[in-house]
């Protein structure tokens, strides 16, 4: 499997596998260590849902406690008057445009060597 | 400050400092100079007084303005001032003569620029920017960063020659070469409009953004990525504040290169379609043109600045430890390049415009410009581009690169300079995104210093109020959300190698193409052609000989009668003609 295709943390046989973390920082362990942990990608999935969930629902409580004739929330048009317009904006334009990557993706992408009368670089040699 | 000074463009002391730095192979004295100039230029920047002519000359009937500070010139100046200084000492590892007299020039020409109150000192270091920034390209050494430079070059002397052009029909037009406020309407003043839509990466004009700075040094990107563009949106503020064309320009500028960025694999190549993407948020807000507005477009030019130095710093690091900054070839890099990562977090953070970070202070004075104008389409294109920066540059750059798959490689953390130039770019993002607990603290010193800082509009806008912060929580939060789901169930498309196609393909290869085939027909053509010339050239000249040579027809007087006649008809024909005319 090319590495463009390998989802993280499957080796060549679909088993999980841990990267090594041999030469991983302490400071890098203590900041970031969590993000290569198996769990992590289902506990940001609730984390966020839980945040994002309490981000639409703040708007109708804070909208509620403004009082009676006044507004919590300023919207110069009709449509941004929507409860948590923002939220479904963001959601909806997010999607749209990593989906719109797929058909993109087939239309726009050549060969590295498409433009013949030039070799895009191939990278510089690591000051390591 | 003594009187001689106080004449003297900062600008052309970051020129001079450029011009020493070419001809000194010592290392040390060319970091003095680097690190030297742009606090000295800062400090004539801050003593200079406004709104006054400092420095004029009369050259052939001109009345040129070299140096006049006001709270525009003055904002872009202080930023490009204080960029120029961490390039610096972002740079202090590279060893290389040319690249930091060549970045000096550049960085002094686009600070001279922002004095220049007449067109034709503008068009000098209009174009200076173009000579001397090309090199950063160059300097890569690849022949596809020579392609590309060329492309640049090309491109970018176009723009100042129609400056130029235009600046001078404005002048028969209208006998003045100020740098002033201009309406759309004029031959000359449509030039300098196509002008300056170049350089600040206009829809179709754009291409070069994208083409050559991914392909500069690892330094010269970053140089290029503060100066260039934000010149343009300085001088599109001075000259067509207001203009609104440049609504619908900016709305289209933000959400095209969104598209672009998901599925490009070159990390810096993401980058220069989000700098573009940047654009159209202060390009929207000039063609808005309300005091609010232009503050925005100030305040978003000064924090994008900062930020979009740091983002590109971030991914210079990587490419001088890695030797590479695709998407497919990195991955997991937090492990060893700890404080990278969250330099390049902090720099994710603030171009997202999350609260407490700079984009957030300075996007919100935009976006509540355009929605209080009452454009309703542009501000939801602007609101979809927010959800987009925050996909490509928010989350994409330092997922795929520090986070991600784990590449197995292991780099060492950047070099201290480096690291020292991204902690004072972070600093910066942070410090002016931070509210405003004491008066000049935070988002306060910012808008302190905004063109309009009096209006008083701006004077009472204020960012952290639970209303902004809920709202742009929801939009932020949302489309992470959105982004971990589409992880999820697998609907994020893969990076994968290849290149992106843009407008540039029109001369690239339709161009291009036209260019062979006509160069081939004309070496077919040609000598063919050159032979029916030749012949019938032969034929004319044998024809004129029999006739007038010394024993030609004529000179033997077989023809004298007809001479004579055709003599007298010819005569005749022109008294005829003279008479007519006269």
């Amino acid at each position: 499997m090319s590495d463009s295709t390998r989802p993280p943390h499957l080796s060549d046989h679909g088993e999980h596998e841990l990267p090594d973390d041999s030469q991983t920082t302490p400071f890098a362990k203590f900041l970031f260590g969590w993000t290569s942990k198996p769990w992590t990608a289902r506990f940001l999935f609730i984390l966020l849902g839980i945040i994002s969930l309490g981000l639409i629902l703040a708007e109708p409580l804070l909208e509620a406690s403004a009082g009676e004739g006044h507004h919590f929330r300023h919207a110069y048009f009709g449509i941004d008057a929507i409860t948590a317009f923002h939220a479904w904006w963001g959601f909806g334009a997010f999607t749209l445009v990593v989906l719109a990557g797929w058909p993109l993706g087939r239309l726009m992408r050549r060969d590295e060597e498409y433009y013949k009368d030039e070799e895009e670089p191939a990278g510089e040699e690591p000051h390591a | 400050m003594s009187g001689f000074l106080a004449t003297i463009n900062p600008g052309l002391i970051l020129i001079l400092a450029g011009l020493i730095a070419g001809v000194t192979p010592i290392q040390r004295v060319r970091q003095g100079l680097a690190l030297a100039a742009p606090v000295i230029a800062l400090m004539m920047l801050l003593a200079a007084p406004r709104e006054t002519d400092l420095a004029t000359m009369s050259l052939m009937g001109f009345d040129m303005v070299f140096y006049h500070v006001d709270s525009l010139s003055f904002i872009f100046a202080l930023a490009f001032l204080i960029a120029a200084f961490i390039n610096a000492v972002y740079a202090l590892h590279n060893d290389n003569q040319l690249e930091d007299s060549m970045a000096l020039s550049y960085m002094g020409a686009a600070v001279a620029a922002c004095f220049c109150r007449d067109f034709i000192s503008l068009f000098v270091f209009w174009e200076l920017t173009a000579v001397t920034s090309v090199f950063l390209v160059f300097l890569s050494g690849t022949n596809a960063a020579f392609k590309a430079g060329m492309r640049y070059l090309g491109l970018h002397v176009l723009s100042g020659v129609l400056l130029l052009f235009g600046a001078m029909q404005l002048y028969f037009d209208t006998g003045d070469i100020s740098v002033r406020q201009l309406q759309l309407g004029n031959p000359g003043v449509l030039l300098i409009f196509i002008a300056l839509g170049i350089k600040a990466g206009f829809p179709f004009l754009h291409t070069w953004l994208a083409d050559a700075y991914p392909k500069a040094t690892v330094t010269g990107t970053v140089v290029l990525s503060a100066f260039t563009t934000k010149l343009a949106i300085y001088a599109l503020a001075r000259i067509f504040p207001g203009e609104q064309s440049l609504i619908w320009i900016g709305a289209v500028m933000t959400v095209y290169p969104v598209f672009f960025a998901v599925v490009e694999n070159d990390l810096r190549k993401v980058l220069s379609f989000s700098l573009n993407n940047q654009l159209g948020f202060m390009v929207c807000a000039i063609g808005v043109g309300t005091p609010l507005a232009l503050n925005g477009a100030a305040a978003h030019a000064f924090c994008h600045i900062m930020y979009k130095s740091l983002l590109f710093m971030s991914m210079g690091a990587v490419l001088y430890r890695v030797g590479t900054t695709k998407a497919t070839e990195l991955g997991g890099l937090y492990r060893t390049m700890p404080w990278t990562t969250v330099f390049c977090l902090i720099g994710a953070a603030s171009i997202s415009a999350f609260p407490l970070f700079s984009g957030f202070v300075s996007k919100s004075l935009t976006m509540s410009a355009v929605a209080g104008g009452g454009f309703l389409i542009p501000f939801l294109m602007l609101l979809f581009a927010s959800a987009g920066v925050l996909e490509h540059s928010g989350i994409k750059i330092p997922y795929f690169a520090f986070f991600g798959h784990d590449s197995g490689k292991r780099p060492r953390e950047a070099p201290f300079n480096m690291l020292l130039a991204m902690g004072a770019a972070a600093f910066i993002c942070v410090g002016v995104g931070l509210p405003a607990f004491l008066p000049g603290f935070g988002f306060d010193w910012l808008y302190s210093i905004l063109p309009y800082a009096d209006d008083p509009y701006t004077a009472r806008y204020e960012p952290y109020t639970a209303d902004h912060i809920l709202t742009q929580m929801q939009l932020l939060m949302l489309a992470v959300f959105a982004f971990v789901v589409l992880q999820r169930i697998g609907a994020y498309p893969p990076e994968k190698r290849g290149i992106i196609l843009d407008t540039d393909i029109i001369w690239r290869k339709l161009g291009y193409g036209l260019a062979r085939w006509t160069g081939t027909i004309w070496t077919k053509a040609g000598p063919a052609m050159s032979g029916v010339f030749g012949a019938l050239s032969a034929r004319a000249f044998s024809r004129l000989e029999a006739a007038f040579s010394p024993r030609g027809t004529l000179a033997r007087g077989g023809l004298y009668n007809g001479m004579a006649i055709w003599t007298v008809v010819l005569l005749g024909l022109s008294l005829l003609v003279a008479f007519f005319i006269r």
